[in-house]
């Protein structure tokens, strides 16, 4: 263990908004010794019994576990449990185990090591993407039952006491579960995606959570001060007075503005000079329903399935239906849009036939995976349909970069519809089927997908990607995606103009949206509807309440006429140049919309 | 010994929840019941995890063997499963 003494600055990728600053309790898992001796041959029945029921209590600790997962978090969450449920039961493993402390006389929790060894192997040597993951749900097992067989600290998490930051490698969803309740303060991982369990449960809490922050279980040690950053993606360790300064007040302004913000709530989204704007949510799951309506989104803009198709199964029709019912009725009123899936095709059981993608931005996802699947995507359609019996939706579908695309989706969406009729189920007599726009192919081809697509959304992320032609994980190049170049202006001005000459509504749903010092150029380029993270409402909202549009019309003119992305950046009064560091990652990392459109 | 060979047409191959379905099928037999896929012999038909470790996909050939009291009827049950495209079922 290296451990340093002075301040220490981690960066990492922001998954959940906000600043905590507490003190730090590294969880690691470090296992207890297991007995490598024989036992003695009078034990061995014991030990056997000693097995069969530490297998036992794991799974009893595993549905209580799933039925409280279920409670807080909802039944697709709680699915993540079924197959280590389904693994813990499984009698090859537990006719192994059993073999050798009778056979061999080995300790229990040595002949079960041994035992899981070769199904570890397995797994490890699948080809199949999908299949391979369930080895992360057999380590999670194999840690579950060996640490109860040899005696170690289960109860780590459970057990903190005070309130602290959880600093880990990663969290397992068994452990993920214990971060409810006050004793949490934030979360810092090393490894993880904003897409990850821990992620998403973290938003759900509501923590202050930084993922990816490589090492960050050797250098910080238990009882070390710590500000997690949420908002810039930072980790300050043992913080120097002037940070701690820093982000006391920043922290102190965060609780005094979500006080006025939620005082505010029910003010509408209006411009000076009286124009509506509308306020939409983007949600990974149903339970973020509630937050959308409670701060006052006027519809979920952008609802990313990907969350319900990387479980245990894929999703039948009917648990689809379930999951888009429930965010209906939940937002009704205000009309949902669900985005058909935006995976790659290994994640989905489809054999790539070994080829590791070299550059999957460019590779097999979105769309065109769903057209190479069309019963997948027909399944999903008729989902969405059915789920919008009962209320207003649209499908949006991702990664589109032809017309044809749109065209063969809408012919499958029709004949899910005429099933439906035929088999006399209830569904939606209405449902626009819109096109996301970020390939650079359809912002320059918008007048025609105007005329055709029911409706556009914007998602600037993979568009600025695309345009600038910069991978946003790539720390060398991070520092070149620049949401304010003139390039994404443009291109998102063509947008505009052409849904409005074809009477078409269009949005944007990319991390921009949710970013108040945007609003004024957006609303100048003519954007009448932003959909962000359900969190970022209120502070977008008092930044529309301060825009004259006459005024903010002009900016964005005069932005549209600039040269670079500093340009742009200094008329709008937000300095620094994205290749600056500090300020710049602070902008660019903003809150946990991450790079969660894609 | 009974034995049977089947082709798997579920698009999605045997995964997780396919698997289950499998495995608590073939629980109910008092048979030893053993699944064959190409290099891969003989893996136990009523563990999860060895017929998730088969990754029989869409289009291979799997082989039901079982012995005991009942392996006719086993074999019938599984091979009739594993063929099957899950409809309804998953």
């Amino acid at each position: 263990m290296s451990r340093l003494n002075g301040p220490l600055l981690l960066r990492g990728i922001s998954a959940s908004q906000g600043i905590a600053i507490g003190r730090a309790f590294v969880h690691s898992k470090e296992m207890p010794p297991i007995r490598q001796r024989p036992i003695a041959p009078h034990q061995v029945e014991a030990e056997a019994e000693r097995f069969l029921a530490t297998l036992h209590q794991a799974g009893e600790e595993l549905r209580r576990t799933r039925r409280l997962v279920a409670g807080e978090h909802g039944e697709e969450l709680a699915q993540i449990f079924d197959a280590q449920l389904a693994m813990l039961a499984d009698v090859e493993m537990k006719d192994r185990t059993l073999q050798c402390i009778r056979q061999y006389h080995c300790s229990a929790e040595r002949a079960f090591q041994r035992a899981l060894e070769e199904m570890k192997s397995g797994f490890a040597s699948i080809a199949d993407e999908y299949l391979r993951q369930r080895l992360s749900d057999l380590l999670d097992i194999e840690q579950q039952v060996l640490l109860r067989l040899a005696g170690g600290d289960l109860q780590a998490l459970a057990s903190l006491r005070g309130s602290a930051v959880v600093v880990a490698h990663d969290l397992l969803p068994s452990e993920a579960v214990h971060l409810g309740g006050r004793r949490v303060k934030g979360i810092v991982l090393e490894v993880g995606g904003p897409t990850s369990h821990a992620a998403i449960i973290a938003r759900s809490l509501g923590l202050p959570t930084v993922l990816g922050t490589a090492e960050c279980t050797r250098v910080i040690s238990s009882g070390d001060l710590l500000i997690v950053d949420g908002n810039a993606g930072e980790v300050h360790v043992r913080p120097t007075d002037v940070a701690l300064r820093e982000h006391r007040t920043v922290l102190r302004r965060q609780q005094r503005r979500e006080r006025d913000l939620s005082a505010r709530r029910g003010l509408a989204a209006v411009t000076r000079d009286g124009k509506e704007i509308t306020l939409l949510a983007n949600i990974d799951v149903p339970s973020e329903v509630q937050l959308a309506a409670a701060n006052g989104a006027r519809g979920v803009g952008m609802y990313r399935t990907e969350y319900l198709f990387l479980g245990y199964q894929l999703p039948t029709e009917e648990e689809q239906r379930a999951a888009y019912s429930q965010i209906v009725q939940g937002m009704a009123p205000y009309p949902v849009t669900i985005r058909t899936i935006d995976l790659g095709g290994d994640k989905l059981g489809m054999s790539l036939k070994g080829a590791v993608e070299l550059n999957p931005y460019l590779g097999w996802r979105g769309i065109r995976v769903s057209l190479d699947a069309p019963e997948l995507l027909k399944i999903q359609l008729r989902a969405i349909l059915r789920a919008g019996a009962h209320g207003d939706v649209c499908a949006l579908l991702p990664m589109v970069a032809s017309l044809d695309e749109l065209r063969r989706a809408r012919a499958l969406l029709e004949e899910a519809r005429s099933e439906l009729r035929a088999s006399g189920e209830a569904c939606a007599e209405h449902c626009p089927l819109g096109v996301m726009v970020e390939v650079p192919s359809v912002a320059l081809m918008a007048d025609q997908f105007a005329q055709e697509a029911d409706f556009l959304s914007l998602g600037t992320n993979d568009l600025i990607q695309y345009t600038l032609a910069v991978d946003r994980s790539n720390a060398r190049v991070a520092p070149l995606y620049d949401p304010f170049h003139p390039a994404v202006l443009r291109l998102i001005d063509l947008v505009v103009k052409s849904a409005g000459a074809h009477r078409v509504p269009v949005s944007i749903c990319g991390e921009i949206a949710g970013d108040p010092r945007a609003t004024l150029v957006l609303l100048g380029l003519g954007i009448e509807r932003l959909s962000m993270s359900p969190g970022l409402i209120p502070e977008v909202k008092e930044a529309i309440r301060s825009v004259a549009l006459g005024r903010a019309r002009q900016v964005a003119a005069e932005c549209l006429q600039l040269r670079t992305g500093a340009e742009v950046r200094t008329l709008l009064g937000i300095g620094a140049s994205p290749t600056s560091a500090p300020a710049a990652t602070r902008s660019e990392a903003t809150p946990g919309r991450g790079s969660r459109q894609r | 010994m009974a034995q049977k060979t089947v082709v798997i047409t579920n698009r999605l191959g045997i995964h997780a929840r396919p698997a289950a379905l499998v495995v608590q099928a073939a629980a109910k037999f008092s048979a030893d019941i053993y699944l064959s896929k190409g290099n891969i012999l003989n893996v136990n038909g009523k563990s999860i995890m060895s017929v998730m470790m088969l990754a029989a996909e869409q289009g291979s050939q799997v082989t039901v063997r079982a012995e005991g009291e009942d392996a006719e009827a086993a074999v019938e049950t599984v091979a009739e499963l594993l063929s099957s495209d899950f409809e309804g079922r998953i």
